[in-house]
């Protein structure tokens, strides 16, 4: 099944066309959304499957509340981060309770071999040391440093303020400074 | 103790991280992608199938906000309000008697010339009984 995620169209118009019943528009929608909505959720958890359970159940919630999505009150992807945010945490407090044998996987499209082998190798360094920052932190910095957006609309999605997120953004830095200080020479950090 | 402060060379090496996390974005499987589709078609099938009635209505107004717009809005309930309260007032007066209640409606209509308000006697004849029990009694 070809997903076509090209469209001018911008996500809250193609989601009240969604909300008629229109097929391309859920199309469209879901070739758009998915992969940012899958990265955000590996990103926090680390894991693929639980990933992949977290964006499934996002965009379910968001296919639900179409007919009732109002314009102008939040952006489509601000309103998704936050969702997949809170179903990540679940997920982590589910895990506590269950097993501790969730290590991260490093995320798997390489660009290319050896660039994509040193890639992969500090991508994974990343994603451990992430896993240990407190939940706040490692979504703030999620965020920002590697989803890219800024700290108002990061604001908005953690539902904070702007001086909260520089507080949590600071924080989250030294403990990943901290944690990757002792393989900067094992990942060629050293030679850069 | 240990001095925790960023240091610029501490964000550079960070930065370098995060360069190699966005290169590196996890892509969703196929697989994946062909159940999110598959619960968008049935969230759209599930919602053709819901009754017409069963679907969240439009906002109606109230039955008193409705009385309010046919009556012309909140100018004509004031006009209504003033309407009742002259109504009672003029109740009130009635004990007072036929001067009392004339001279209070030639006052309210600014007639000024008590003579201009006409006092219809609707049972003249309760006069007369009156008269007769007075010079029996």
């Amino acid at each position: 099944m070809p997903f076509d995620a090209h469209s001018d169209e911008a996500d809250h118009v193609l989601l009240r066309r969604f909300a008629t019943g229109d097929a391309v528009a859920a199309r469209i929608l879901t070739a758009r959304l998915t992969p940012m909505v899958f990265a955000h959720a590996f990103r926090l958890l680390g894991n693929r499957a639980e990933a992949e359970d977290v964006a499934q159940e996002a965009l379910l919630r968001l296919w639900r509340i179409a007919p009732d999505w109002r314009e102008g009150e939040a952006k489509v992807t601000t309103w998704l981060y936050r969702v997949t945010a809170n179903l990540a945490t679940d997920q982590l407090r589910k895990r506590r309770g269950v097993a501790l044998d969730s290590v991260p996987e490093p995320a798997d499209s390489a660009p290319s071999a050896a660039e994509g082998l040193q890639d992969a190798a500090r991508n994974a360094a990343l994603s451990a040391a992430l896993a240990d920052l407190p939940e706040r932190q490692r979504q703030a910095v999620v965020l920002r440093h590697i989803e890219g957006l800024g700290n108002p609309e990061i604001a908005g999605i953690m539902d904070i303020s702007a001086e909260a997120v520089e507080s949590l953004i600071a924080r989250g830095k030294r403990a990943l400074t901290q944690a990757l200080a002792g393989r900067r020479a094992d990942l060629g950090y050293d030679n850069d | 103790m240990t001095d925790h402060r960023q240091r610029p060379q501490d964000d550079d090496a960070l930065e370098a991280f995060f360069a190699a996390a966005q290169r590196t974005t996890p892509a969703p499987s196929d697989a994946l992608l062909a159940r999110v589709m598959a619960d968008a078609l049935a969230a759209q099938e599930a919602r053709q199938q819901v009754p017409a009635r069963m679907r969240p209505q439009p906002f109606r107004p109230g039955l008193l906000a409705q009385l309010r717009e046919a009556l012309g809005g909140w100018p004509a309930f004031g006009g209504l309000a003033a309407a009742g309260v002259t109504g009672l007032a003029l109740g009130l007066a009635a004990p007072l008697g036929q001067d009392g209640l004339a001279g209070f409606a030639s006052a309210f209509l600014l007639q000024g010339d008590t003579g201009d308000a006409y006092l219809v006697d609707l049972m003249p004849e309760l006069d007369f009984d009156f008269a007769m029990e007075r010079n029996e009694g």
